[in-house]
């Protein structure tokens, strides 16, 4: 636990009879920065709600500093901030008086900080939620999140609805939380350049499960793009076994594979008889080839 | 932080959260205290009134509904949406608090806001028990000098054309009742809701079928005084409901008190499990 505050194993959850997650399984190491990645629907604001303690999975368990996240009580939520990807705050308050609840739930508040956000974002402590734009809302549930000094962040897409400044500043501030208290923070997005900025480790979300999840350097390091050409004879039927997306060209494969997996580029075309070469690809094309991939039925 | 403290701290919230329900109990309030206090503090000025005056109380339903709004944990974005926005369930289920303690300070709001004002009329009627019943109306003159305790005939006023009923107990028997039938129907709305709330279709309580329950509650009093001026021989389901509850206090206060925590508890424990 203490090595990974972040846990969910075989995890699978539905919504009626369209199954989210299928068998998750993610750790998050303490005091990393973990990307989560997925498209539309892939089920990560649903994996963020269950670690946030609002859902629970049909199968699985979920824990967050070592507890389940539903039954956690006072005690230990307020070591856990969370951001939702909506605006959840009710619309009739102040901000003032948000900031206030947060003060009276959270002995470790941190009133300096979050008058210095406050004052950071321009927000008038006087107005209520409902006047506010969608981005300044954005900004205030953040922090809600942050001013805890929590040990677990939990940011379901920080960034939308955000100029790119401030969208800066909520990175630094996150940066900044990890280096003064070690904090553990999960952050989903579909802005991949703040993932290169900020982020150790990436999970990419697709199918209910995850794809990867390692260290983007070890990312792009090792999935690769392989295109086998100069066949002797017609293209083989069959494409390779353990990679992932294979696009079937006139006299070409274009594999996404990873370079150092079960069969080697290089083994490949030995098999083939056929010559190869690489092209590495950016966290975009990983994240859109693994995201398109279909993994093959059992 | 103490349970009490947090309890506190979540109402405190929740009332500036859904202002409208603060604000329809202390307006339904200053109705139930203007008419109560007139009649007990005011009395003889006024001169004696009816019974069915004292024991109306209409607006205390508009608490009631709009008070259960804030029970109802995925009411707000109809059926798709898990959890309520305007209430700030989901805001506040992911801060640090003790997920019952939520739905606790909610349903402890409820009732306090439901029965503050008659706990106040309760404590004019301590002042000033005693009560002058004008009745024209012949049943309900013979129900009350039958069935409530310590009725008597008054002679003629001065004038010698008005008669009326003393009830020494009368304003304390009212502010009983006052407080027992918010309490009887607060009660009924919240174990309903927590039945009603496991099923997808909740949200037919806040629209038609919503509309026939606000019937279901309010007929009995909006149309006690007579409908389209067709006097009535018989007495208004509300009045004979008071007289059951005059007649059988006991046995009511025993049923009430039990089920209120019984509905707390099964509220508490069945709104801490939504997910």
């Amino acid at each position: 636990m203490n090595d990974h505050p972040i846990q969910i194993e075989n995890v699978s959850r539905s919504y009626g009879k369209t199954k989210v997650l299928s068998n998750l399984n993610l750790s998050v190491k303490k005091g990393s920065i973990y990307g989560f990645l997925g498209r539309n629907g892939s089920g990560k604001t649903t994996a963020i709600r269950m670690l946030a303690g609002l859902i629970t999975p049909d199968e699985g368990s979920v824990q967050i500093l070592g507890h389940d996240p539903f039954l956690a009580g006072a005690e230990e939520k307020q070591w856990v901030g969370y951001m939702s990807e909506k605006g959840i705050i009710p619309p009739n308050v102040s901000i003032s008086r948000v900031l206030q609840l947060g003060r009276e739930l959270y002995p470790n508040w941190d009133g300096a900080l979050a008058d210095a956000l406050v004052g950071k974002y321009n927000l008038t402590p006087k107005k209520k939620i409902s006047t506010l734009s969608q981005g300044k809302q954005r900004l205030l549930a953040f922090i809600m999140a942050i001013a805890p000094k929590p040990k677990v962040l939990l940011l379901d897409e920080p960034a939308a609805n955000l100029d790119v400044v401030a969208r800066r500043e909520i990175l630094d501030e996150v940066l900044g939380l990890i280096r003064e208290c070690e904090s553990t923070v999960l952050f989903s997005t579909h802005i991949l350049s703040d993932v290169e900025r900020v982020a150790d480790e990436i999970g990419i979300l697709a199918g209910g499960s995850l794809r990867v999840s390692e260290s983007l350097d070890s990312l792009k390091d090792s999935i690769r793009q392989v295109r086998f050409y100069g066949f002797p004879g017609a293209l083989p039927e069959n494409g390779i076994e353990g990679g992932f997306r294979t696009v079937r060209g006139r006299d070409e494969f274009l594999v996404t594979m990873r370079s150092t997996g079960l069969v080697t580029p290089e083994e490949q075309s030995r098999r083939w008889k056929c010559l190869y070469e690489t092209r590495p690809l950016s966290l975009e094309d990983i994240f859109v080839e693994l995201s398109l991939y279909q993994e093959p039925k059992p | 932080m103490s349970t009490i403290k947090q309890l506190w701290t979540l109402a405190k919230f929740q009332l500036a959260v859904t202002p409208g329900v603060s604000y329809l109990a202390i307006g339904s309030g200053f109705s139930c205290i203007a008419d109560f206090v007139l009649f007990v503090l005011f009395r003889d000025s006024k001169g004696p009134t009816s019974l069915d005056l004292l024991i109306s109380n209409q607006l205390i339903y508009f608490v009631l509904i709009f008070g259960s709004i804030w029970l109802v944990p995925n009411l707000g974005g109809g059926r798709k949406r898990q959890s309520i926005g305007a209430a700030g369930t989901e805001f506040l289920l992911t801060r640090a608090v003790d997920r019952h303690l939520l739905f606790r300070s909610r349903s402890l709001l409820f009732f306090f806001l439901l029965l503050i004002i008659p706990l106040i009329c309760f404590a004019f009627s301590l002042h000033q028990p005693g009560q002058k019943l004008f009745e024209s109306n012949g049943s309900l003159y013979q129900r009350v000098m039958q069935e409530l305790p310590g009725s008597m005939p008054q002679a003629p006023d001065t004038d010698g054309k008005l008669k009326y009923i003393f009830l020494p107990e009368g304003n304390i028997l009212i502010g009983m009742w006052r407080i027992w039938s918010p309490l009887f129907l607060g009660i009924t709305t919240l174990s309903l809701l927590t039945f009603a709330q496991k099923y997808k279709y909740v949200w037919w309580l806040f629209s038609p079928l919503g509309l026939v329950l606000v019937i279901f509650y309010c007929f009995p009093t909006v149309f006690s005084h007579g409908f389209f001026g067709v006097e009535r021989d018989e007495l208004d389901p509300n009045t004979a409901f008071f007289f059951f509850y005059a007649t059988h206090q006991t046995l009511c206060w025993l049923i009430a008190i039990p089920a209120l925590f019984l509905s707390l508890l099964w509220y508490e424990r069945d709104a801490r499990q939504i997910n």
